[in-house]
């Protein structure tokens, strides 16, 4: 067995285990990134530089795509098994798969094809972990990164089949992954329109503020604009915590506590205290039409930030000029939102008329 | 260079009408654009051609020309049958890319890339199946449809990577049964067949009919071609019977054809119906990769474009159907033959591009792929079984003879009504200037959109009666299908009778 390729398969699994364990989506599209970029160095003799770099290039893409829609803080459904499940389970195949000599072809031509057990027991290993993201995967993302690694196991199959594979094939699987990414990021980013259209939980990497703005009064997410700086960390500080409870529940007691305890930093205190500071009287103003115009579909209106809120106070109010009188500055951010919701409403009701 | 000519056509408007999908009216014309100059540069694809691109053989053939041809014509009509019924603004963008990739899969004569070629065109299919606006419902169809095509295509690779031509013969018989049930497996993954049908009866929730059809059918057309060719190049040269596995893909086809048209027969919703339809027909194809001989070449890719084609006349009419009487339960459409007669014969040449007559390719090669797969007893129990798949036609044509329904009798008038264009625009235009004529003319397109908008439903079923006539004359293999579907076998990469050292290959039966 070589020694270096041992140590690469190990690098390839290992990124898999991230990806298919991780509890944030960011976590898991970089253990992602580790398996696809290394799974073509597991082979004997190496790829040509040309095809490498070309399946680099298609891995690192691939990778791109997802972190689009993870890093605005994508709503990963948690994995049922933890990581240390997943190692056992990826370890017990990767055994079979070094120990599965009937996949060795027998010499037919002049080149030998003794195979790679190495790329064998990682393809058994990448395989058995794509296997539940892939029958449970009720998220875009996570069904994304178990298709992509059952595409990379396939393609470490052929690599452990010890002919070398042909570079079209290399391109092949490539165009697969890459594919399959764009897919997946697709779907993943209209979940989360979907999922924003309706009635959403604060999420995490979502500003509480922008919740609030949109509501224009009470909601049944308490979504009233904060009269204060101390209601808006309140808030946030309620936002977050919900939140680390959602990521700990199956954890212990103490990751419970922790989460409880832990305090929004001064960064984020001094961000919301300029928040309210440079929103200043406009944004208030204009939140505060919105909110006479039509209290009653403040009231039963969810506070998330949508065009909809902002088209549904106008049809229902009948009086869509009240937030266009209220044009505020671009710099300050309160008003931008609201000037956002209500020409992307004007666009909206124009493409209607 | 045709070949060349047509994936960048089909490629770039496809990929341009899908990016500009918020300009609907720039992404249809797009997309409608490119399905004209797709059709116009795939007659002029030549046969038995090959281009080396970067070292990869592109083979050109006549099958391949009239799967593209006829691939890009069914695309048009659909289109503006959409056009004229329920428009989808996904269908031309991802109709013009899925045609790329089957007519690429077609071309490419290794199997790991003709596979992934005909998975990533697929890929925009799953556009399609999230219907005209993105819903959490709509959402679910789609990941369900990008598993079952991904898993498909992963099956696939694994199966071709592990035993491709050269490689096939030094392995042990039981991996190679292995990969043979694999491949063959993603290609009934990909076709719905029970019992992989679930994801089928979800995406008939939410995908348009028009979308049915390239999703179900033109999708995984390509994918079954690329099945065969490997099963010619790979498995079929070994010379092993593989009785087992194939015991086990009969099993799954003949199933298949008989529950998908007695589900389909059953079923009170016309898009389910068709989903079914097509999950019967497709089966047949099944048989074709059952049989590991040269002889079901032809008749198996035969089959594969007349029964996409048909199926699309058949998804055509149901759109039809539903835009007129506004009712897609079959208990609602009482009488709608007695409304609409254009559409009543749209179903019967359905029928007869499905079912087709003594003498036609379509019946013909139903008959010979059962004959191929099963002993004689078998194969004539299984044709009389498959009658079942004319109950859905029959169903539907006795319930258009019925007293029309309500919904039927109050739905959008069959009958073309060309209203008067009023010239006295025109007429005062001249008289009171330039600036008049302006304004005429766009009265008079104007008065043109009122007049076809007002006949859509009988624009609709003139569409799906054309549909149905290229079907059927395509179902009688005219154009020299059936030949042009027995060329191009490819010729195994090793002699038959090859016995490498240390194999272990099990006597031939």
């Amino acid at each position: 067995m070589n020694p270096a390729l041992a140590a690469l398969a190990v690098g390839v699994v290992a990124g898999g285990v991230v990806a298919v364990s991780a509890r944030d989506a960011r976590t898991s599209v970089v253990g992602l990134a580790v398996a696809l970029v290394f799974a073509p160095l597991v082979a004997e003799p190496f790829p040509g530089g040309l095809i490498l770099t070309a399946r680099i290039v298609a891995s690192l893409l691939s990778v791109y795509l997802l972190w689009i829609v993870a890093r605005d803080g994508f709503d990963i459904r948690q994995a049922r098994l933890r990581w240390p499940v997943e190692a056992l389970i990826a370890t017990a195949a990767g055994l079979a798969g070094l120990s599965s000599a009937a996949l060795t072809a027998a010499p037919v031509t002049e080149i030998a094809a003794v195979g790679v057990p190495e790329a064998r027991a990682t393809a058994f290993a990448i395989g058995a972990l794509a296997i539940i993201p892939i029958l449970e995967g009720r998220d875009a993302l996570r069904l994304g990164t178990g298709l992509i690694l059952a595409v990379l196991a396939a393609s470490l199959i052929q690599q452990g089949m010890g002919s070398p594979v042909a570079p079209v094939a290399h391109l092949a699987f490539a165009a697969v992954i890459v594919g399959v990414a764009a897919s997946s990021a697709a779907l993943g980013a209209l979940a989360s329109l979907v999922a924003d259209r309706a009635d959403r939980p604060v999420r995490a990497g979502a500003h509480p503020l922008a919740h609030v703005v949109g509501g224009g009064g009470a909601s049944a997410q308490g979504g009233a604009r904060p009269a204060s700086v101390d209601a808006a960390l309140r808030r946030l500080s309620d936002a977050r915590l919900a939140d680390r409870l959602s990521g700990v529940r199956t954890r212990s007691r103490s990751a419970i506590e922790r989460a409880r305890a832990a305090r929004i930093g001064e960064r984020t205190v001094t961000s919301v205290r300029r928040r309210f500071e440079t929103a200043g009287g406009q944004a208030a103003g204009a939140e505060r039409d919105v909110a006479d115009a039509e209290p009653q579909a403040a009231l039963t209106e969810p506070p998330i930030t949508e065009d909809r809120d902002a088209e549904t106070m106008e049809a229902a109010s009948g009086a869509p000029e009240a937030p266009e009188e209220q044009e505020p500055p671009a710099a300050t951010p309160w008003p931008t939102t609201v000037t956002a919701r209500s020409a992307g409403a004007r666009r909206s009701l124009r493409r209607r008329e | 260079v045709n070949l060349l000519l047509f994936f960048g056509v089909a490629i770039g408007a496809g990929v341009a009408s899908l990016l500009v999908h918020r300009e609907r009216v720039l992404s249809a014309g797009i997309g409608i654009g490119g399905l004209v100059v797709a059709f116009l540069v795939a007659t002029r694809i030549g046969a038995d051609e090959a281009i080396r691109v970067g070292g990869v053989e592109l083979a050109e053939s006549d099958y391949t020309r009239l799967f593209l041809v006829f691939g890009s014509l069914a695309g048009f009509l659909s289109v503006l049958v959409a056009l004229a019924t329920s428009w989808s603004v996904a269908l031309p963008g991802a109709w013009l890319v899925v045609l790329a990739g089957n007519g690429l899969a077609l071309a490419l004569a290794d199997s790991p890339s003709a596979t992934a070629a005909a998975t990533i065109g697929s890929l925009a299919g799953v556009i399609v199946t999230l219907g005209p606006v993105a819903t959490s419902a709509g959402l679910g169809v789609a990941r369900r449809e990008l598993r079952a095509l991904v898993a498909a295509s992963i099956l696939g690779l694994a199966a071709a990577g592990i035993a491709s031509s050269q490689s096939a013969i030094g392995l042990d018989p039981a991996i190679v049964g292995l990969a043979f049930v694999s491949f063959v497996g993603a290609a009934a993954i990909r076709l719905g067949s029970i019992p992989f049908h679930l994801w089928v009866a979800r995406a008939a929730d939410t995908t348009p009919p028009l979308g049915l059809s390239l999703v179900m059918a033109w999708a995984p057309a390509g994918f079954v071609a690329v099945v065969l060719a490997w099963l010619n190049a790979s498995i079929a040269p070994l010379g092993e019977s593989f009785a087992t596995e194939r015991a086990l893909i009969v099993l799954v086809a003949a199933m298949t054809i008989v529950l998908g048209s007695v589900a389909a027969t059953l079923h009170a919703d016309l898009e389910h119906v068709v989903g079914y339809s097509i999950v019967a027909d497709g089966a047949i194809a099944l048989l074709g990769l059952a049989v590991l001989d040269p002889a079901a070449w032809g008749p198996t890719r035969t089959w594969i474009l007349t029964f996409a084609l048909a199926k699309s006349a058949f998804a055509a009419w149901v759109a039809a159907v539903h835009f007129t009487y506004g009712a897609r339960q079959v208990g609602e459409l009482d009488g709608w033959a007695r409304r609409s007669p254009l559409l009543g014969l749209g179903l019967l040449g359905v029928v007869i591009a499905s079912v087709g007559l003594p003498g036609m390719a379509v019946l013909e090669t139903r008959v010979e792929l059962a004959r191929l797969a099963l002993p004689e007893p078998l194969a004539i129990g299984l044709l009389v079984l498959s009658v079942v798949s004319l109950g859905y036609y029959v169903r539907l044509a006795v319930i258009g003879f019925r007293r029309p329904s309500v919904a039927v009798s109050a739905g959008a008038d069959p009958m073309l009504r060309l209203t008067r264009p009023r010239r006295e625009a025109a007429t005062t235009s001249r008289r009171a200037g330039a600036a008049r004529t302006v304004r005429g003319r766009g009265n008079q397109l104007a008065e043109a959109m009122t007049v076809l908008r007002a006949n859509r439903a009988p624009i609709a079923a003139a569409l799906v009666l054309a549909m149905c006539g290229v079907a059927v004359i395509l179902s009688a293999a005219a154009f020299g299908l059936e030949g042009a579907a027995a060329a191009a076998r490819p010729e195994p990469a090793l002699p038959l009778g090859f016995t490498p050292a240390g194999a272990s290959l099990s006597p031939a039966p």
